[in-house]
C-alpha cells in the first residue's frame, strides 16, 4: 500500500487484485447472489483507492480494508432496504393483465373480472408521476425493451 | 457488474495511481486542534477576564475545578474520537475515546454536583431559564474555530461514517469551546456551573452537527 501511495501503479494493481478474494469472501459470507457481491466488491475497490492517502504503514493494514468492506457493505444493504420500502411488487394477476400472451391467460384477457383488473390497474398508474407512469407502460404493457422504451420517450421529451 | 468488469475497474485504478500525501499522525492533528482550542480560550480569559475573583477557582474539589477537569477531558477524549472516527479501521479507539470523554464529563458532573450540594447552596434553582443561554451561546460560538479544525481535518482523511464524524467533532469542539467560556462565565448560581456547564458539549452536538456534516460533505467532494 505504501508502493501505492507513491504513485506505483503495478504494485498498486497487484495489491487490489490481491485483496479482490479477501473481500469477495467477506462480502459473500454477509450478502446473497453474485451480481450484488459483484457490486459491493468494486465499491470497496474504488473507497480503497479515494481513501488510500488515510493508510499509515506503522498500522495494520487489514483493519483498514475491512472497515472500508463493512462500510460499503452496510451502504449497499442500507440503499437495498430503501428501496425495496419504496417499491411494491405487481401482484399476480395485475402481472399477468399486463402479459395477456402469457398461457392460459387469453381467455381471462376479455371476461368481467379482467376488466375490474384494468381499472385497478389505471387506478395504480393514475398515481404514479407522469414519467414514472410512462416508464411502466412502455416497458411493462407495451413490452418494449429499454433501449425501444428510451427510444419511444426520447421525442417527447426533448424540449 | 461482472467479475470483467472488476478486473477493468482495478486496471482503471492502477492506471489512477497517483502519488498521494499519507494523512498525518492522529497524534498530530489532535496537538494542534488542542493548541487552538488552548489560544481561544487564552484570548477569551485575556479579553473578558477570569471568572468573579475570589471564587476558590483551583481550590481542590471546588466545582469550578472539577467542571474544568471534565470539559478538558471530554474535549480531548472528544476530538481524539473525531479524529479517529475519520480514519477507516480506528473505530473502536474512537468508541473507546468518546466512552471516556463521556464517563469523565459524567464524573466531573457527579463531583461538583456533590461539592455544591456540600456548600451549602444546593437551596438555589439547579436552571434559572433565560440567564443560562449567553453561556450557552458563548460556549457555541468560542467552539467554532476547533468544530471547523477538527472537520477540516476530518475531510482530509477518510471519514466512512460522516454524519457520526459529525456529531463528535460538534460535541468535542463545544466541550472545548465550554471550557473557555466556563473560564470567564459571570452567570450567578453554583448549581449553572454543574449543570449547564456540563450539558454544553451536548447541546453543541445537536445543534453543530448538521452545518459541520454539510461541511465535511462540501470539502470531501
Amino acid at each position: 500500500m505504501a508502493a501505492a501511495q507513491e504513485g506505483d501503479g503495478q504494485r498498486y494493481e497487484a495489491l487490489l487484485h490481491e485483496v479482490r478474494p479477501v473481500v469477495q469472501a467477506y462480502v459473500r459470507k454477509r450478502l446473497p447472489g453474485d451480481a450484488a457481491v459483484e457490486d459491493v466488491v468494486q465499491t470497496v475497490l474504488l473507497l480503497i483507492h479515494r481513501a488510500r492517502h488515510s493508510y499509515r504503514a506503522e498500522r495494520p493494514f487489514e483493519p483498514w480494508l475491512f472497515a472500508i468492506a463493512k462500510n460499503a457493505l452496510r451502504d449497499h444493504q442500507r440503499r437495498g432496504g430503501r428501496r425495496a420500502r419504496r417499491e411494491e411488487t405487481l401482484r399476480d394477476d395485475l402481472r399477468r393483465h399486463a402479459d395477456p400472451d402469457a398461457p392460459g391467460d387469453r381467455a381471462r384477457s376479455a371476461s368481467p373480472e379482467s376488466g375490474a383488473i384494468a381499472r385497478e390497474l389505471e387506478r395504480a398508474l393514475a398515481k404514479l408521476p407522469a414519467s414514472q407512469r410512462e416508464a411502466v407502460t412502455l416497458l411493462h404493457l407495451e413490452g418494449l425493451s429499454v433501449d425501444e422504451a428510451r427510444s419511444a420517450s426520447a421525442p417527447r421529451a426533448a424540449p | 457488474m461482472s467479475r470483467d468488469r472488476t478486473d477493468a475497474v482495478i486496471a482503471a485504478l492502477g492506471r489512477d495511481a497517483r502519488p498521494v500525501r499519507r494523512i498525518p499522525p492522529l497524534r498530530r492533528q489532535l496537538a494542534t486542534v488542542l493548541l487552538l482550542a488552548a489560544a481561544v480560550a487564552v484570548v477569551v480569559v485575556a479579553g473578558l477576564g477570569l471568572r468573579a475573583p475570589g471564587l476558590p477557582l483551583l481550590q481542590l474539589g471546588s466545582p469550578f475545578l472539577w467542571m474544568a477537569l471534565g470539559l478538558a477531558a471530554a474535549g480531548v477524549a472528544g476530538a481524539t474520537s473525531a479524529l479517529a472516527f475519520a480514519r477507516p479501521g480506528r473505530e473502536a479507539e474512537a468508541w473507546r475515546a468518546l466512552a471516556l470523554g463521556l464517563a469523565a464529563l459524567g464524573l466531573a458532573g457527579l463531583a461538583s454536583a456533590y461539592a455544591v450540594a456540600g456548600s451549602g447552596a444546593s437551596s438555589e434553582p439547579i436552571w434559572r431559564g433565560a440567564p443560562e443561554l449567553p453561556c450557552i451561546i458563548a460556549s457555541l460560538v468560542f467552539s467554532l474555530p476547533a468544530a471547523l479544525l477538527v472537520t477540516r481535518l476530518a475531510s482530509r482523511a477518510a471519514p466512512l461514517q460522516r454524519g457520526r464524524t459529525a456529531f463528535v467533532s460538534a460535541g468535542s469542539a463545544t466541550a472545548l469551546g465550554a471550557l473557555a467560556a466556563h473560564l470567564i462565565c459571570r452567570t450567578p448560581g453554583e448549581w449553572h456551573v454543574v449543570v449547564t456547564h456540563a450539558l454544553e458539549p451536548f447541546v453543541g452536538a445537536l445543534l453543530l452537527a448538521a452545518p459541520l456534516y454539510a461541511l465535511l460533505r462540501w470539502w470531501r467532494r
